[in-house]
């Protein structure tokens, strides 16, 4: 009998466990796919870090994802835009309700404050400060204390958005003893070499740049509902909702901290996420895999308690090819590979149909814009083949041959894509089926992230699959396509584009109506399309989960595609 | 021994020095530095910042951090820069001497003051991140290590014994299929089989929990964490029991064929007594080597079981700081790494010398 008391003691214990732990109904509880880096306002690099700093601090414009519209939210309206010469005025107007966690209103001070930060030098502040250095100077209103105008160089079409999307520092919190107040916001213009040596600049850097400004719930205040009540590092950040938060005072929808506390749980790996979820442990699941998103769909139990979402998002797969070798320096033979690119079965494989073919780098939700007018490039055999005859390309036995520059050069391609993503490497291995009906011989070639991206720079490739992500906000394609980006270092990976061409990407951001701009995008569309030297495939449709007792959701084909600070607990 | 112990320990310091520092050359050279994404954030439908600007920004990361340095005191000129038309100089690699401005000084320097520096990405000093992810793996390695070798002590010294061949046949081939599975998929596969509301539900899937505010620690932390680490270890255990029962089963055999075990038959004793008194401490030596050698790989485990059971510690951290290209906490994690392993082969040592005292006469 005695022999017996171990084996029921280990039997208890064992299915003590099986309980799963207690949720509080208020809380939202999501999933986050690596740890924040940093929770530092003026210098966050990762996705995860910017969820987090989105609920604690505000900027000035924000993405409603209600309806994907860009709005004001420390800002009391859209700012007034005036191009003077060859300077850009865009003056805000701070909300007068707007206050920081102490109680103190958000003035002007605080956006030269922040400014000065983002812009000087000592402090770690490298990842945001490109986005704002067009902000030349600050001039602030003398009578009233929450407006200011930025004065900026020259003009983009994404100046607005850019002058709105960088977080508010608190300058009580982060430089009580006003080290940086002295220094005027040009001064950071200019040279920052004397700045170097400014004592109080050094004084601030010091403080700043300690551990405290990535990761202290104490340090962390920002104007946004929440505050960070608890990190486990490499496991869950806890955010709690303010008490009086200056938001609830007036109606605006799109500003919200609705759930009394936020969690958000670490889950590198996709299979315990799926778990959780149906553990009932997490409430929102994005960037579900496409096959377990149809198993999800066939579980009554799961759907019981939560609702499946495909909104359309901005995330697409693109093809490039590199148009300064000599084997692709001409269209023909570019879209006869084009036409070698099966992406209806690609989308079939690897995205199990969540996805949608689009002719261009529009994505084919935003109807205005896109151009119906042209048909996505098919798989067609005999279509590649009179292409390739076309470009002098001539078939033998072995495979494709045409003489360049005096010698014979057999057409062979290499593609390359990130190691790691399993659907990249499924769409290479299918058009490599696709090219060998041709006697096409096709080398794949997995690469690892960062050598991927210095061989892209370096124009260290012949073919490369890629993804890009984009949004409704603004269409300035001259980084990604003008031949001004085209050098070794530049993001015109692909060598793209010729005079016409940068003069319609210049046309495109100078558009000054809706329907011009629709018109100038269409070209470029149908531009790309004939280049074929940068080939969208399709724009992807993001797959999740979200609990059903949450309404008002917010799901869109933003990322991170809900706003968890809107979600509202159904009665 | 203790003198035998100290020199072999002396003689440590220098393999652990070369390892170490090979290791950090090597890092610094793999593509790709920290921050680089800065260069990139063109990449989208609008530019985040002039071109120029972006590559100061960079600059500026690259000074803050010491990465626009050399990464040694000598440096090799690149064949592209060398000049090749002249002559064959080529064959002969170019030296550049850089002083004592180079990454790898400065790193020593701070490390000779017992510091590893601080993590590019959190500004955080690498000793703290590590000594918090550092409990966690310890823990789910050292339990996983003692429950292995017990479970394995046990099978091996079954499967010799009386009725040991009837238990040899079930107990091997069992083994054998235990050992197929990649570890990676036996990870998974416990959790399908174990967390999952569609099979078992007994364990949790993920993480350590959640604690409220102010009940950080204490037994009751320890008692609430304690199943999530069930599975973790659980996977650890069957992914190193084959090769371990193996070895002890191989070399308990061995032993059993000496003469004076055969002897100890002769004097009466039970086959149990003849293991346990006089097969089992011979036959431990070569176990010993193994069990030391196994750190490292109990480490490459710990870095599946953390990403895939979302633990925070060692593996994961290293994982998150290769990908971010986060130098001085990849190298802080491999002199951690480095100096577990040599403690590993003195406690080998000071284990050979209790196991078999003639050890302990040769050393002295």
């Amino acid at each position: 009998m005695r022999k017996i008391y171990p084996f029921l003691y280990c039997f208890f214990l064992f299915f003590s466990f099986c309980s799963q732990p207690q949720r509080q109904p208020d809380e939202v509880r999501v999933r986050l796919t690596s740890d924040p880096q940093t929770l530092n306002p003026a210098n966050y690099s990762d996705p995860s870090g910017l969820r987090v700093i989105n609920l604690l601090f505000n900027s000035l414009l924000g993405v409603d994802l209600a309806d994907n519209e860009l709005k004001p939210v420390l800002a009391e309206s859209m700012p007034l835009i005036e191009q003077k010469g060859a300077t850009t005025h865009i003056t805000y107007e701070l909300r007068e309700a707007a206050k920081w966690t102490n109680g103190s209103a958000i003035t002007s001070d605080d956006i030269a404050f922040t400014l000065k930060v983002l812009k000087a030098p000592l402090v770690q502040n490298e990842q945001i400060k490109p986005q704002v250095a067009f902000i030349r100077d600050l001039i602030l209103d003398e009578e009233n204390n929450r407006k200011f105008t930025f004065v900026c160089e020259g003009f983009t079409p994404e100046m607005e958005l850019l002058s709105g999307d960088f977080f508010i520092l608190p300058a009580y919190l982060f430089d009580p003893e006003n080290l940086l107040k002295s220094i005027p916001v040009a001064a950071f213009s200019d040279s920052l070499s004397k700045l170097e040596n400014n004592k109080n600049i050094k004084a601030f850097a010091a403080r700043f740049n300690t551990a405290a400004f990535n990761n202290s719930g104490q340090q962390l205040q920002g104007s946004a509902g929440y505050v960070l009540e608890k990190w486990a590092p490499g496991q869950y950040l806890t955010l709690k909702q303010k008490d009086d938060w200056w938001g609830k005072s007036i109606n605006v929808p799109h500003l919200t901290a609705n759930p009394k506390r936020i969690t958000l749980q670490v889950i590198p790996e996709n299979t315990p996420a799926l778990l959780a979820l149906k553990n009932r442990q997490l409430d929102v699941l994005e960037d579900i895999p496409a096959r377990e998103f149809d198993q999800l769909k066939t579980n009554k139990a799961l759907l019981k308690d939560y609702t499946l979402f495909t909104p359309a998002s901005y995330g697409s797969v693109y093809v490039g090819l590199n148009s300064r070798l000599p084997k692709f320096s001409d269209k023909e033979t570019r879209q006869a590979i084009a036409h070698l690119l099966d992406v209806a079965n690609y989308i079939k494989i690897t995205q199990q149909q969540y996805a949608t073919p689009t002719v261009g780098i529009i994505p084919p939700n935003l109807k205005e814009y896109y151009n119906t007018d042209l048909k996505p490039y098919a798989f067609n055999l005999v279509k590649a083949k009179a292409l390739l005859t076309k470009a002098g390309w001539q078939q033998r036995q072995s495979g494709w041959f045409r003489n360049v520059n005096g010698t014979v050069q057999q057409l062979t391609i290499k593609l390359s894509y990130k190691a790691s993503n399993t659907v990249l490497e499924a769409t290479a291995l299918i058009f490599q089926e696709s090219a060998a009906k041709l006697t096409i011989p096709v080398e794949v070639e997995a690469q690892e992230g960062n050598l991927f991206n210095t061989n892209c720079r370096e124009h260290n490739f012949e073919m490369m699959l890629r993804t890009l992500n984009g949004n409704p906000f603004a269409f300035n394609f001259e980084p990604l396509l003008h031949t001004s980006h085209a050098e070794k270092g530049g993001t015109n990976y692909t060598g793209f584009g010729n005079a016409e061409s940068d003069a319609l990407l210049q046309q495109i951001n100078k558009a000054g109506t809706k329907a011009e701009k629709a018109r100038l995008l269409k070209e470029l569309q149908a531009v790309m399309y004939s280049e074929a030297t940068f080939i969208p495939l399709y724009y992807l449709k993001e797959r999740l989960a979200i609990h059903k007792r949450f309404g008002n959701t917010k799901v869109s084909g933003l990322k991170p595609y809900y706003d968890v600070s809107a979600f509202l607990l159904q009665k | 021994m203790l003198r035998y112990l100290f020199k072999r320990l002396l003689l440590a310091i220098p393999v652990l020095w070369v390892m170490v520092s090979v290791i950090f050359i090597l890092s610094r050279i793999l593509p790709g530095t920290f921050g680089e994404q800065i260069l990139l954030a063109d990449e989208g439908f609008y530019g985040n910042g002039a071109k120029q600007e972006r590559a100061l920004a960079y600059q500026q990361l690259l000074e803050r951090t010491n990465q626009q340095l050399p990464v040694f005191y000598v440096g090799l000129t690149p064949l592209s820069e060398s000049n090749t038309s002249q002559n064959y100089s080529y064959l002969l690699p170019q030296f550049t001497w850089h002083g004592a401005q180079n990454q790898y000084h400065l790193w020593v320097s701070a490390l000779l003051t017992g510091s590893l520096g601080e993590s590019f990405a959190s500004a955080r000093p690498v000793n703290a991140m590590i000594g918090e992810a550092a409990a966690n793996t310890f823990w789910i390695l050292s339990i996983s290590m003692v429950l292995t070798m017990l479970l394995a002590l046990v099978l091996g010294t079954s499967m010799v014994l009386g009725k040991g061949i009837r238990l040899r046949r079930i107990i091997l081939p069992a083994l054998i299929v235990l050992d197929s599975f990649p570890f990676f998929v036996l990870c998974l596969l416990m959790l399908l089989l174990f967390a999952n509301p569609d099979m078992l539900q007994l364990f949790p899937a993920f993480g350590l929990g959640f604690l409220a505010p102010g009940h950080e620690s204490g037994f009751l932390q320890t008692l609430q964490q304690f199943p999530y680490f069930v599975l973790p270890i659980l996977c650890l255990v069957l992914a190193n029991l084959p090769y371990l029962t193996n070895q002890f089963y191989t070399s308990l055999a061995g032993t059993m064929q000496a003469e004076y075990i055969r002897t100890a038959h002769a004097k009466g004793l039970t086959p149990f007594q003849v293991v346990t008194h006089h097969a089992l401490r011979n036959a431990l030596l070569p176990v010993i080597t193994i069990l030391s050698d196994m750190i490292p790989a109990l480490v490459a485990g710990a870095v599946v079981i953390e990403v895939i059971f979302a633990i925070p510690g060692i593996g994961r951290l290293l994982v998150t700081s290769v990908l971010a290209r986060d130098f001085p906490v990849i190298v802080g994690i491999v002199v951690v790494i480095a100096l577990v392993k040599m403690l590993s082969h003195v406690v080998a040592d000071i284990c050979y010398a209790l196991v078999d005292p003639r050890i302990k006469q040769d050393a002295r």
